[in-house]
């Protein structure tokens, strides 16, 4: 069987110039899209229909010119496409920016970072017309990759390193915009929603929480509430998952059942009748009836968890204890407890954020100033009549930060442990 | 905390100014009478159940005025003179987002207020009926009548974004006197007044003006409650007892006794606290439970279930009781939401795996959406796409992102989509992170091109992460409460009975259940038995999908 | 002329760093089944990975079948590869592995799916593969994997075939059957192949020439029996065989190498006569004649008997030799054998090999006729 013969000369390839520009063109069409989306949401649409049409028309010339399928000797009006393409890319940016300096409101931030990158692409794009180097796939092209003179792919790599750390500083700025606006307005004095720069930052609205009586007292509620599920729910789910895990018994796999169940039940659903329950036995406006809420909530998920671990640890370390000796009791304490500490923190750590951000349940049975959690205490700062934005800002702050820390610190934890109880089962 | 006079009379012209304005002055210069001139409220200390409300009041008193049909209170953060500049003082003081009130004078009652928990949402109104009346800030409840709250609302721009109802007031009163609750503590706020009549016509060409501080501080907390503590510790201890003797017991009998055992305490807790009120919940949808009959709930069989789909609740008149609006837009909240999620994390997390320099760094920055409790973030969102907030400021636009129907259906599913793409990033990026690498270096020399590498290479190696977490995700984010609740509460268009514009089904079980004018608990339950169907249904095709029962039987 | 040719190739990962191949000169004629091989990290797996089109190419060129390959991306070079661990998708059956590239092309190469069935048909039939086709890779064994892998490398009817250390993850028996299967394909289809691996007993069963690598540079290139009766320098002398020769240390003159030691005292060949100064000594065991009378005297240290032969390890002074025994019959005990004895040996002087201080060979073995090429 001879190979089948491949003309290896005939082979196209694609410069980086010319694949770099494809991109970029592609971006700047999104780009165009999305700007015409802003102006429209602006309500000015009328107000710019060539500079839009330009962007959109002048980006797609461009790509089409660009996007021959080789191989193919180079057209003379492909030549032309891409020319008109740059420029009117070009043209059409420059003369939005110039429209918008000339308006009333100015040229913002988000108007320059639609407009420069067409301007770039598009001015790139007209050069490249102008210089033979790279741009279609004539065969002279070939023959100088042949005699090593073409460009050389090893340059690709730092182009999309650059363009992918681009694209995370997009990335990040999306996801701390929030964050970021909320400290800035922490510090900036009064309580609506401008804020104002480093000059004139006071602490006012954090001196007003921590001098205040209401912060401490949300605070220790959601401490006490929080820490109490942990605990209460570690106990009862510790034995609960040994049990399931080392034995079997007759309705071992309905109670099985029943917590996987449980654990999709949303607090949402059973919320009219656990208030009905809870002010049956009088416990509606405390924080021990919300930790017992909470404890049933976060049962199915300590469970599940911390079985998962038991059914890891082989049962010979145990077997071995029972040859030496020990009591069941001496079996949980000595071996068993130590060995899934780390199972047992992370499952604590779970119990204990979710009770911490738990929102629902707190808002539905709790109506005393006083009573409030962190949640509920934040929600009727930031709402109502005249929402303190300011103070909002800061109590967020003040909330925020040891959750954010914990996160950092045990993210590694967090993300296998949801997928764990989750996925797993 | 200052005494201060609180009127500011203005100098109406005409006859019907006048027994307002001789009652104001009048008011000003009898010192003997407490009430004559209105003081700033100490919220906090005042008698009786005052201080179950929030302690952000400020009570106001006024006179009725003639062909007054509605009172409009205006609020601001500084003397005003007109209603325009009470506009530009409302943005340079930080109300910001501040709805003002109504009194509606008519003679038709309102609906009912339950005894709504959260009255202190409500604007209470007391009214009187007396020749010459009083305005006795302190002890209005126990002197005059109380106002029945009233929640519908005929024209659109009388409807709240939020939950509070406009006291209903009968055209005999001669006085009224208001709370306004939601105020900003330690602040002097400036009200004025401008009645209307029927047909929105200013009643009066000028403005009453006058302003009030509301206490600095909230009330001291009193005593430590130590009973619940007691009960906490109590609690705690039991528990530790029990395992105890549960390990104790069990190590004489090992085997098939001791498992059951040894589940008991947790079995007996979900059966108490989830199963049993699961039964309650089904039995309370076929009675007529409300707020008001607590204890003599009669059973009415499938009356709350037709209710659903009944005419009854369509108050809006346009044919369209709600549920199915309601139903409609939760599916397109939860299909936007979840592929959105998915889709942004797929894209992240093939960025963040593809030799990115730098990668933990980003790791960390991508983790504070997710990190930050999802409460805050929501409420930040809720203040950054205010018609007067950033987003705004930063796209040059005055959009009422929140207030409008169709934006504020985008601005949920968006702020959603920030909440949660994060930690599907995350998911998938674990998952990627176990796929072999050099099977795309074969598939380099077999000649796939990048596309086809990810569609037949990477995806299909990624489902057994994505599959199952995606599901998960449908289940949570269709029982989401908490993010359109905080942000606009239900949506723009908020009627009585109805669902708002961004009311997904289980905020509007909650309104009915818990909103101002609701207190309908077996309706509310109904409508929970019939998610809750859709939820086991969701919940079996998950389990029949990852084959959970498998699992089980190990 | 050759069908692939390395000119110059030279690789380096870091500007400062060392090469990690350098000016590597090697070419392959058609049809010929080329073996690479080096101790681990000798560059032998990188210059393959070049070749493959799987890394840069620092400075030099490569090409295939006469076009110049260097900017290339592997599948327009017209290479098939086998990898070390195999790179199966894991979720597809055999079928599919096979398929998947054929499938994928695009624009000319695609193939009509008829074609693409019988070129399947055809792989798995060679390769033994026909029972498999509908299992996933986890299902089958290692020596079934590895044939997925060649197999999905042969139905791209590559120009080059390349296999990066495929055996190594096999156990033994296996290894040896797999061998003569891959000489079997190979003499069957008759694709050029180049072949990477550590373990020089594959290099002289399946290579028609092979090309020792030590560090990155090229140390021979030649022919098994070439390199392993007439290596280039010390590395190779050693490198090929087992046991491996033994090379002594001494010094040369009058016709007669002395050990540094002092202990052995030979005499060279004519051929050998000009060579004076520090020189290395290298024979192989199974050269070494254990000769009953005269010779160098050395004692017995220990003998390893291993049936067919026993390795014999002498000592006489500071100097360490093995000597292979063929058949050496039933007894129990045998003069040669027995520890502490002392025994006679002697060295045929066709068989003496002599490198200079560099390492290098100091016999003019090099024929014009064979094509050879040394590094400088």
């Amino acid at each position: 069987m001879r190979p089948l013969s491949i003309d290896l000369a005939s082979r196209w390839y694609t410069p980086l110039t010319l694949l770099l520009s494809k991109w970029l063109l592609w971006v700047c069409l999104i780009q165009a899209v999305l700007y015409v989306g802003l102006i429209w949401m602006r309500a000015e649409l009328g107000e710019y229909p060539t500079v839009l049409s330009m962007l959109v028309l002048g980006s797609l010339l461009a790509l089409h010119a660009v996007s021959t399928r080789p191989p193919q000797t180079a057209q003379p009006q492909r030549y032309v496409e891409a020319l008109i393409g740059g420029v009117m890319l070009s043209a059409g940016a420059m003369w939005g920016y110039l429209a918008h300096a000339a308006s009333e409101r100015g040229v913002l931030l988000i108007d320059m970072w639609f407009l420069f990158p067409s301007m770039l692409t598009g001015g790139a794009v007209v050069w490249f017309t102008f210089s033979h180097r790279t741009w279609f796939y004539a065969e002279h092209d070939l023959e100088r990759s042949e005699a090593g003179l073409a460009d050389v792919r090893t340059k690709w790599p730092r182009w999309v390193q650059l363009m992918k750390q681009v694209l995370m500083v997009h990335l990040a700025a999306f996801a701390l915009l929030p964050p970021f606006w909320v400290v800035l307005l922490s510090l900036s004095p009064g309580n609506g929603l401008n804020f104002v720069g480093p000059g004139e930052w006071s602490l006012e609205h954090y001196r007003f929480h921590l001098g205040g009586d209401n912060f401490f007292l949300w605070l220790r509620n959601s401490i006490l509430v929080a820490v109490g599920t942990t605990l209460l729910g570690l106990f009862i789910a510790f034995p609960a998952a040994y049990g399931f895990s080392r034995y079997r018994f007759r309705g071992r796999n309905v109670g099985l059942f029943a917590f996987l169940v449980v654990q999709m039940f949303p607090g949402a659903l059973i919320l009219v009748p656990y208030f009905l329950v809870m002010k049956g036995f009088g416990l509606l406006d405390s924080w021990f009836g919300l930790m017992l809420a909470y404890t049933v909530t976060a049962l199915p998920l300590c469970v599940w968890m911390m079985k998962g671990f038991f059914d890891s640890i082989p049962k010979e370390l145990e077997e071995a204890a029972i040859v030496d000796g020990c009591s069941q009791l001496q079996i949980f304490t000595r071996i068993m407890f130590p060995l899934s500490l780390p199972a047992v923190a992370v499952t604590a750590l779970f119990s204990f954020l979710a009770a911490w951000n738990e929102f629902l349940l707190a808002l539905t049975f709790l109506s005393t100033d006083s009573k409030y959690t962190l949640p509920i205490g934040v929600t009727s700062v930031a709402t109502g009549q005249s929402p303190q934005w300011g103070a909002f800002a800061a109590i967020s702050i003040l909330v925020s930060i040891p959750v954010v820390l914990l996160f950092i610190v045990f993210q590694r934890y967090l993300v296998d442990g949801m997928t764990a109880g989750s996925v797993k089962g | 905390m200052t005494d201060r006079a609180v009127c500011a009379a203005r100098r109406p012209l005409g006859a019907r100014w006048a027994p307002l304005v001789l009652s104001l002055l009048v008011l000003m210069v009898l010192p003997s009478a407490r009430a004559q001139a209105p003081e700033p409220l100490p919220s906090f200390e005042a008698s009786g159940d005052f201080d179950e409300t929030a302690n952000n009041l400020i009570r106001i008193g006024f006179f009725t005025v003639e062909n007054t049909s509605l009172y409009e209170i205006h609020y601001a953060g500084a003397n005003f003179t007109s209603l325009a500049e009470r506009d530009a003082s409302l943005l340079a003081n930080g109300f910001a987002g501040v709805a003002d009130a109504w009194v509606r004078v008519t003679n038709e009652p309102g609906v009912p207020a339950t005894d709504n928990f959260r009255a202190a949402e409500l604007m209470r109104c007391w009214w009187t009926e007396a020749e010459t009346p009083e305005l006795d800030l302190q002890n209005v409840e126990t002197l005059w009548n109380w106002s029945e709250t009233d929640y519908t609302g005929d024209d659109a721009s009388y409807v709240y974004p939020d939950f509070e109802g406009t006291p209903h007031v009968p055209t005999r009163a001669t006085a009224i006197i208001c709370d306004l609750p939601g105020v900003a503590r330690g602040m002097e706020v400036w009200f004025g007044i401008t009645p209307a009549d029927e047909d929105g016509a200013k009643v009066t060409e000028g403005l009453f003006v006058l302003s009030a501080i509301t206490l600095a501080e909230s009330a001291r907390p009193g005593d430590i409650d130590m009973t619940p503590i007691i009960g906490w510790l109590a609690a705690i201890s039991l528990s530790v007892v029990l395992t105890l003797f549960i390990l104790r017991a069990t190590t004489k009998r090992r085997g098939d006794k001791a498992g059951p055992l040894m589940i008991m305490p947790a079995m007996l807790m979900l059966a108490l606290l989830t199963f049993y009120p699961v039964g309650y919940g089904i039995y309370i949808s076929f009675t007529d439970q409300t707020a008001s009959n607590y204890g003599e709930a009669e059973w009415v069989g499938l009356d709350n279930y037709e209710a659903l789909q009944s005419d009854d609740y369509d108050y809006d008149g346009d044919g369209d009781p709600g549920f199915w609006r309601a139903f409609q837009f939760t599916l397109l909240w939860t299909f936007g939401c979840v592929f959105f999620h998915v889709v942004l994390g797929l894209a992240f997390a093939m960025l963040l795996e593809s030799g990115l320099i730098g990668k933990t760094a980003w790791r960390t920055v991508l983790l504070v959406p997710w990190a930050v409790p999802a409460y805050i973030s929501t409420l930040m969102w809720r203040g950054m796409l205010n018609q007067y907030g950033v987003v705004n400021e930063l796209l040059g636009t005055s959009i009422n992102f929140l207030g409008t129907n169709g934006w504020a259906k985008t601005s949920v599913i968006f702020v959603n989509i920030w909440l949660g793409f994060s930690f599907m990033t995350m998911t998938i990026s674990g998952g990627l992170q176990s796929v072999p690498r050099n099977i795309y270096e074969a598939a380099d020399v077999d000649g796939v091109g990048g596309w086809s590498k990810f569609r037949h290479l990477t995806l299909p190696m990624l489902m057994p992460t994505i599959v199952p977490v995606t599901m998960l995700g449908f289940i949570w984010t269709f029982n989401l409460f908490a993010v359109i609740y905080l942000l606009t509460g239900g949506g723009p268009d908020l009627y009585y009975g109805e669902p708002g514009g961004t009311d997904i089904l289980v905020t509007f079980v909650f309104d009915i259940a818990f909103g101002p004018n609701g207190g309908l608990y077996g309706l509310a339950a109904a409508w929970s038995v019939v998610i809750l169907v859709m939820l086991v249904v969701m919940s079996s095709f998950y389990l029949w999908l990852t084959k959970g029962g498998e699992t089980l039987v190990d | 002329m050759s069908y692939v040719r390395f000119e110059a190739v030279e690789k380096r990962y870091n500007p400062d760093d060392e090469p990690a191949v350098q000016g590597l000169n090697i070419d392959v004629n058609e049809g010929e089944f080329l073996v690479l091989v080096g101790p681990s990290g000798c560059g032998k797996s990188t210059t393959l990975r070049m070749l493959a089109g799987l890394e840069d190419i620092t400075s030099g060129s490569i090409s295939i079948d006469g076009a110049r390959v260097n900017d290339l991306p592997p599948s327009a070079r017209g290479v098939g590869m086998v990898f070390q661990s195999y790179a199966l998708y894991p979720h597809m059956t055999v079928e599919k592995n096979l398929s998947f590239g054929l499938r994928m092309a695009r624009g000319d190469d695609r193939l009509p799916s008829k074609e693409i069935e019988a070129r399947v048909k055809e792989a798995a039939s060679v390769l033994g593969l026909e029972p498999y086709m509908d299992r996933l890779p986890r299902h089958l064994s290692g020596g079934q994997r590895q044939r997925v892998a060649l197999g999905r490398a042969l139905v791209r009817r590559p120009k080059v075939l390349l296999m990066d250390e495929p055996l190594s993850n096999l156990d033994a028996k296996l290894r040896n059957q797999m061998r003569v299967e891959l000489r079997r394909i190979h003499d069957e289809l008759g694709t050029t192949t180049v072949y990477v691996t550590h373990d020089q007993v594959e290099a002289m069963t399946l290579a028609d020439r092979i090309a020792v690598m030590d560090q990155g540079v090229l140390q021979q290139h030649a022919t098994p029996m070439e390199a392993y009766h007439r290596p280039a320098n010390t590395f190779v002398a050693s490198f090929l065989g087992r046991p491996p020769m033994n090379l002594i240390e001494g010094t040369c003159g009058d016709g007669a190498f002395r050990s540094a030691c002092g202990t052995l005292r030979i005499e060279l060949p004519s051929v050998f006569f000009d060579v004076s100064g520090e020189v290395t000594f290298g024979i192989r065991p199974e050269d070494v004649v254990i000769v009953a009378e005269g010779g160098s005297t050395l004692e017995v240290r220990d003998a390893e008997r291993l049936g067919a032969e026993t390795i014999v390890h002498l000592q006489g002074g500071a100097v360490m030799l093995a000597a292979v025994v063929h058949r050496p019959g039933m007894e129990m005990q045998a003069a040669h054998e027995e520890r502490g004895a002392t025994i006679g040996v002697s060295f045929p002087t066709e068989a003496i090999h002599l490198f200079g201080p560099d390492g290098k060979s100091l016999a003019p073995h090099m024929d014009a006729t064979q094509n050879e090429v040394v590094n400088e």
